[in-house]
């Protein structure tokens, strides 16, 4: 029983990291229809920039705030200079987006190679977070707990944020129907950059996050696109329920996958998704693709 | 206030505005007519900017229109509620409502106003978008264009599929709109509903201006109504039929 | 015009002399590394020590010049094989070294014997390539899979009195066998692995695996792990208190110099094994570590001795040929009777394959504070078959 616990609060630690990168992949893709295929590199980014900036001030909550920050304001200009040109591209320039997103993934870590190397490095686990915890003879890691604390305090933040304030009515309104928003005077240009630099800044702030659990290396991209991938597929594009609850499955699996069927864990993952896919083809909370 | 001066426009390669002109006076509804695929809709289009005018000009109150981009076009005025009305159906009837509003509580209508002209939407301000009846979105769309404390508006077929009680009413509202001294664009395929509205009229005819008269000249000319809108002495209801004949004489 | 002609001729006859005999002159060396992805580090150690080992010779042979190649075969068996006939076919090299990544080594073998180019492998540890899928052309300075594994298992069992162990490796044939040569050499000395858990090669998270562990209860744990991953695996082991309660033993790559230097605490009490410590205290080893030291301005790792081992070995054949790398068959004699001290000793035995000493070590802190594989036992003369007169095919 204890180790069933054990393996929820992992399989947690784990889903709220993905919900991190999928919320904002899925809220890209919601609004600009944009398949953000640099996800990973923009969470790789996130945690470079955070090691340095602890590297250089010692903080590491500076890091952990200003980290994302950077990131997202990257994320702004990434997309003005290079998105805003594809869009008025036939079928919406869709398939030119993935290729140039996907260009840019090797970009991206090809600058990080070339500034930190391809040695995998650590954040060190700040001072108050460190050590574990006994929770009724389980023993987790402090910082594991505080990921959960994060992730949860995030995603309610960020469902207040889209269902109640001003900003995310204009976000829902150009999700449903983005020249119908602009009709009435919704800027959805800006609103596009805002939640590119919303949605990178979030996969920063899992990167920044990650690095004293998980390390540092140039390889973080990938490993961590596809399972978020799959997580925005299972959980439907553009909702972020569906992120934060296919997270959660995703993660569960994926922990106690590796627990208890280890050579089948990405088959669990997997099954999953093509179950979902083939019951619910949007997804659990999809939008419809129609219009 | 607003004029259209030689507008070209095109859906890829296909020509589809052939030079049209047209204005809209202060305080004037002007109704817009033709038969399907005549570029009633891609007129209304050019103008919010959702159409490239490829040539000639958008003017409205001495600025120019064309080439800015919709989010400013509505910045300008135009409160436009479109063909299909296009509710946001993840938004609430509130949500709808207050979510392009720039000048809250200061503009000629305000929630209070729209409950009390629409009380359907009052009661259903917290329903989703995607849960009202097609009379519903169509009132909603009309309020959602006037939250905008627009100084024009430009509708889209607003009768369209819709009963004679809900066709009444938005008559009725858009008269009282009128009273207020708003100038209207009226895209119509029920003349009846148009005659009653409109001041003057414009007839398009496969993307050209091709008759342009008051709605008593209009009445009268039949070879018109026959040639440009498939309409029969004794016959004025629109083509569509899914009105009633609430309009001959 | 008739003269002016003649002069060109003569002057591109000059040319070619002068550069095919240039072309003889060298000794051209192949360094196939993985250079990028997680064993990029690995492979840098691996170039540092080879090119250390160059310098040292003053770049050349018998007069000859050294030229070494270094090309980045991406971990990946299909582009060792590429990377490998471009450095055979354009660059023409005399010999190959390296090989971090075991299935590399397997890929090459058939175009290496076509094209009789010899290759001499710093660490990739198929167990067949110098067994019963021998070939003349392959030698290897690093250690065969099981070969110090077995006798490790034996140790752990006997000396450090742990009867119950879970293994933990990534899920690889190298990974697999390890643990198997492990449980065999528990067994032989009347202990026995409880539990093989194997993990993807790029696992980020081993929390879930933990649970695994906890479930078995045994006296130690055994982990293969390399690079970022064990960086990674040690950090979560200590972050979860599994330290406290499964004292951590394991294969040298998880305590590899790079790796308890960026670990820190967390590593420290590991006991593991390799064919190698930087803290052998021996004035060869010593010698070594002082001179890598100077020469990079970091510490030398278990794969920074390796590189320096085979490139070592390929240059005391080549003195023992008098620089003629280019006769094959001299070279290859010459190979096989090479002997290394430096930085630990080593010979090759009938297979082509070197014959350590393994030495058992401890990460604590060494002089200065800062974290070393410490030696706390030594097995000597640690053959490829064992236990020993195990037939070679």
């Amino acid at each position: 029983m204890q180790l069933v616990a054990f393996q929820v609060v992992n399989g947690l630690v784990y889903g709220m990291l993905l919900f991190l990168l999928a919320a904002g992949l899925s809220l890209i893709f919601g609004l600009m229809r944009v398949l953000n295929l640099a996800h990973g590199s923009f969470y790789m980014l996130g945690a470079f920039i955070g090691l340095a900036l602890v590297q250089a001030t010692g903080n590491y909550w500076l890091a952990f705030f200003v980290a994302p920050l950077l990131v997202a304001l990257l994320g702004a200009v990434f997309e003005i200079l290079f998105l805003r040109p594809l869009y008025r591209r036939e079928h919406g320039g869709h398939l030119d987006q993935m290729l140039l997103t996907v260009g840019f993934i090797f970009v991206f870590v090809d600058v990080v190679r070339s500034i930190w190397g391809g040695d995998v490095l650590g954040i060190p686990t700040p001072e108050a977070l460190s050590g574990a915890v006994s929770i009724f003879g389980v023993f987790l890691p402090k910082y594991r707990l505080f990921i959960i604390v994060l992730g949860l305090a995030l995603a309610a933040t960020l469902w207040f944020f889209i269902e109640y304030s001003r900003l995310g009515a204009m976000l829902r309104a150009g999700v449903d129907d983005a020249d119908m928003a602009e009709g009435l005077g919704i800027n959805v240009s800006r609103m596009f950059t805002l939640t590119f630099a919303l949605g990178v800044g979030l996969a920063a702030l899992a990167g920044v996050s990650s690095g004293p659990m998980l390390g540092v290396h140039t390889g973080m991209d990938l490993e961590i696109l596809i399972v978020t991938l799959i997580v925005v597929v299972v959980g439907g594009m553009g909702s972020l329920k569906g992120a934060l609850i296919a997270s959660i499955l995703i993660g569960e699996a994926d922990t106690f996958g590796k627990a208890y069927f280890p050579e089948a864990t990405m088959f669990l993952t997997y099954l999953i998704m093509v179950g979902v896919l083939l019951f619910r083809p949007t997804g659990l909370f999809g939008i419809r693709q129609d219009a | 206030m607003l004029e259209l001066k030689n507008v070209h426009a095109y859906y890829g390669d296909s020509h589809v505005l052939h030079g049209v002109s047209l204005c809209v006076e202060d305080g004037e509804v002007v109704g817009l007519l033709g038969r399907n695929g005549a570029g009633k809709t891609t007129t209304l289009l050019t103008i919010m900017g959702y159409v490239r005018c490829r040539d000639g000009s958008i003017a409205y109150k001495g600025q120019r229109l064309d080439g800015l981009q919709s989010y400013l076009i509505a910045r300008c005025g135009m409160g436009f509620v479109p063909q299909e009305r296009r509710i946001f159906p993840s938004l609430t009837v509130r949500e709808n409502l207050t979510v392009g509003e720039r000048r809250a509580g200061r503009g000629r209508w305000r929630l209070k106003d729209i409950f009390d002209i629409f009380p359907n939407l009052g009661e259903r301000q917290k329903n989703l978008g995607c849960h009202l009846s097609g009379g519903e979105q169509q009132m909603l769309a009309i309020a959602r264009a006037l939250m905008l404390d627009p100084s024009m508006l430009l509708l889209d077929e607003p009768s369209e599929g819709l009963a004679p009680m809900i066709v009444e009413k938005i008559v009725q509202v858009l008269r009282e709109v009128k009273n207020k001294g708003l100038p209207i664009l009226l895209i119509e395929q029920n003349l009846g509903t148009a005659l009653k509205l409109a001041d003057r009229h414009y007839i398009l005819s496969k993307g050209e201006i091709c008759y342009r008269g008051t709605s008593a000249e209009l009445e009268a000319d039949e070879t018109v109504k026959r040639q440009y809108l498939g309409v029969y002495a004794g016959e004025a209801a629109g083509g569509q039929g899914q009105a009633p004949r609430q309009t001959t004489v | 015009m008739r003269t002016y002609t003649h002069a060109l001729w003569s002057l591109a006859l000059v040319w070619a002399v002068a550069g095919s005999a240039g072309a003889a002159d060298e000794i051209k060396i192949g360094l196939l590394y993985p250079t990028s992805g997680i064993y990029a580090a690995p492979a840098k150690q691996g170039i540092q020590g080879a090119t250390l080992a160059f310098e040292e010779a003053g770049g050349q042979v018998a007069g000859r010049k050294i030229v070494t190649i270094v090309e980045d075969d991406e971990a990946k068996p299909e582009v060792a094989l590429a990377k490998a006939k471009k450095l055979a076919e354009s660059d023409r090299v005399n010999v190959l070294m390296g090989i971090i990544w075991s299935p590399n080594a397997m890929a090459l073998r058939g175009y290496l014997s076509e094209r009789k180019l010899p290759l001499v492998i710093s660490e990739a540890a198929p167990r067949p390539i110098t067994q019963e899928l021998g070939t003349p052309y392959i030698f290897r300075t690093g250690f065969a899979s099981g070969q110090l594994d077995y006798p490790f298992g034996q140790y752990a069992c006997s000396k450090l009195g742990y009867k119950k162990i879970v293994v933990i490796a990534f899920d690889s044939i190298f990974g697999r066998e390890l643990g198997d040569f492990i449980d065999a050499g528990c067994k032989q000395a009347g202990g026995a692995v409880v539990e093989k858990i194997y993990a993807p090669v790029e696992t980020a998270d081993f929390a879930p695996y933990f649970a695994r562990i906890q479930q078995a209860n045994p006296d130690a744990v055994w982990a293969l792990w390399a690079g970022a991953a064990a960086l990674r695996f040690l950090k979560q082991y200590d972050d979860f208190g599994m330290k406290q309660k499964y004292p951590l033993i394991g294969h040298g790559a998880l305590t590899d110099e790079a790796v308890i230097n960026a670990a820190g605490s967390v590593a420290q009490g590991v006991v593991s094994y390799y064919n190698w410590s930087p803290a052998i205290d021996t004035p060869e080893n010593k010698r070594f570590v002082e001179a890598y030291r100077k020469r990079w301005g970091s510490e030398p790792g278990v794969y920074s001795a390796g590189g320096y081992r085979a490139a070592s070995a390929i240059l005391a054949a080549a003195k023992a040929v008098g620089g003629d790398v280019a006769n094959t068959p001299k070279f290859l004699e010459a190979l096989k009777a090479v002997r290394l001290d430096i930085p630990s000793p080593i010979r090759f035995d009938a297979h082509q394959q070197a014959v350590h000493s393994l030495y058992i070590r401890r990460v604590q802190p060494g002089p200065g504070g800062k974290l070393v594989n410490a030696v706390i036992g030594e097995v000597r003369g640690i053959e490829q078959y064992w236990p020993k007169g195990k037939p070679a095919k």
